[in-house]
């Protein structure tokens, strides 16, 4: 099972076993991570499972397209790293892959 | 004879006796004032400042409308029909804060600023996107709002004369009052089995303080009464020394505002704004009541509280704020208690021979004659 790195907005760790075919989303929401509220089920549509990739995993995981852009308007504080996690799938070529969790309210 | 029809009721009859019995408590006269009472005028909803960061929503339910008040991104405030545009779903059940509002029937989500961003699958089995034109007359219905001394007011219909307008008199008799600078102490919400006018009705009610609330008010103080009549849409009560005459419960006292005039520092002086704004200013805080009618019989009420500046809302004046809340919020509660008694003797048919006081009394009969007019008209 890859693991996944995830740093939270206080700055602790957790790294937390993934499932191949699940989506970094529901690894964070399955791990208890409580900033990810994925309030619309992971159909990109509400910007509530937006993350960070951290810059050393960017080139392996890519940026958002257009799409996730344009719903990315509604997440606080969209960086160049940001993507929707819903829309990012986990498999072994993540193993060690380091995520940074925003703040979810402003 | 007993009138029970709102068109034969007569306006001298209403300045003896009050508005008769059954207008606070027939459901179909209920169903019209939705419309000819609060849709069509300028009703409040809550105060701006409950609304403290981006993304803090606020729904309401006032009068068979439901609404949300958000704070957007940009700090702002916006108010619309809280209803997704698809099925009509409740958009939300509570205060919450949020980046979008997400449907819960189709997971429809929304912008802070109204806008439609997604409907999954709204293509089916096509797999993209919702194209921006599509979306373009899915956006959540905005409400016309206005927001004067920190209260939201709407004006569902859209057709209400401008707000300007409709406050002008009020806004001009407050006019030296640095509004700008109250800052937000409290709000608690309130629930009584009583018809909404009852409410507004006790709160223009100046004769029974010193009696319910007798902790507040001498009667020697409750004589200075002046009666304010100030369009027909607003009516108010002042106190020329009614703060001043308090007994002092401590040394220390809440900040003035700043820059008011000697001879108004003890006056304290309050509103019915119709149909349901209660407004109170005092030289050292404001109180406004949102009243909130569910059902003939079913009023909830939020009360909230400001002090005067920032220096007022510092540490310095942490017991005071404290103090001033449970005393207002004592008082709310006696009058509370007492009208959901009144609810069941204020509607017998015996309640329409009741006597009302030359003395006292006439501002609240001007607010029964309001009602009546707005009821009456064709």
């Amino acid at each position: 099972m890859p693991n996944i790195t995830f740093i939270l907005p206080d700055e602790s760790i957790k790294v937390v076993d993934a499932f191949e075919g699940d989506s970094i989303m529901q690894t964070a929401v399955d791990a208890g991570i409580e900033e990810i509220t994925a309030d619309c089920g992971g159909n990109s549509s509400c910007a509530t499972c937006h993350c960070i990739i951290d810059d050393a995993w960017i080139d392996k995981i890519g940026t958002a397209d257009e799409v996730e852009f344009s719903v990315m308007e509604s997440a606080i504080e969209p960086q160049p790293n940001s993507r929707l996690s819903c829309q990012i799938k986990v498999t072994d070529i993540l193993d060690g892959a380091i995520i940074h969790v925003p703040e979810a309210e402003w | 004879m007993r009138i029970t029809q709102v068109e034969n009721i007569d306006s001298e009859a209403v300045s003896k006796h009050g508005l008769p019995g059954f207008v606070f408590a027939e459901q179909t006269l209920y169903e019209q004032e939705k419309d000819n009472v609060f849709a069509k005028g300028w009703a409040s909803i809550g105060c701006a400042q409950q609304l403290k960061k981006p993304g803090d929503i606020m729904p309401v339910r006032i009068a068979g409308v439901s609404l949300i008040a958000i704070r957007n991104k940009d700090g702002g405030i916006g108010v619309f029909h809280n209803v997704c545009r698809h099925k009509s779903a409740p958009l939300v059940d509570g205060p919450c804060n949020k980046r979008t509002l997400v449907c819960p029937y189709h997971k429809w989500s929304f912008k802070l600023d109204g806008e439609l961003m997604g409907a999954p699958r709204f293509y089916g089995s096509e797999n993209k996107p919702i194209s921006a034109e599509d979306k373009a007359d899915k956006g959540l219905i905005p409400v016309r709002f206005a927001i004067w001394w920190d209260i939201i007011f709407v004006n569902v219909s859209g057709d209400a004369q401008p707000f300007e307008e409709f406050i002008k008199p009020l806004d001009e008799l407050l006019a030296e009052y640095p509004h700008q600078d109250m800052r937000h102490v409290s709000s608690t919400d309130y629930s009584g089995e009583v018809n909404w006018k009852l409410a507004v009705d006790n709160f223009l009610d100046g004769y029974h303080v010193p009696f319910v609330h007798s902790q507040a008010c001498s009667i020697e103080s409750a004589l200075g009464q002046d009666d304010l009549f100030l369009s027909d849409d607003i009516v108010g009560l002042r106190l020329p020394h009614g703060a001043s005459s308090k007994p002092a419960k401590t040394a220390k006292q809440l900040p003035h505002w700043n820059g008011l005039a000697e001879e108004k520092r003890g006056t304290q002086q309050w509103f019915g704004i119709f149909p349901n704004t209660l407004f109170f200013v005092d030289p050292c805080w404001v109180q406004t009541i949102v009243v909130k009618p569910t059902s003939v019989a079913k009023t909830d009420e939020t009360l909230t509280i400001y002090v005067t500046s920032d220096e007022a809302a510092s540490d310095e004046f942490v017991e005071e704020r404290t103090r001033l809340s449970d005393v207002l919020n004592e008082v709310n509660q006696q009058d509370i208690e007492l009208l959901d008694k009144l609810q069941h003797s204020r509607t017998s048919s015996v309640a329409d021979q009741g006597h009302l006081v030359q003395a006292w009394d006439q501002v609240g009969m001007a607010f029964h004659k309001m009602w009546l007019s707005k009821m009456q008209a064709k």
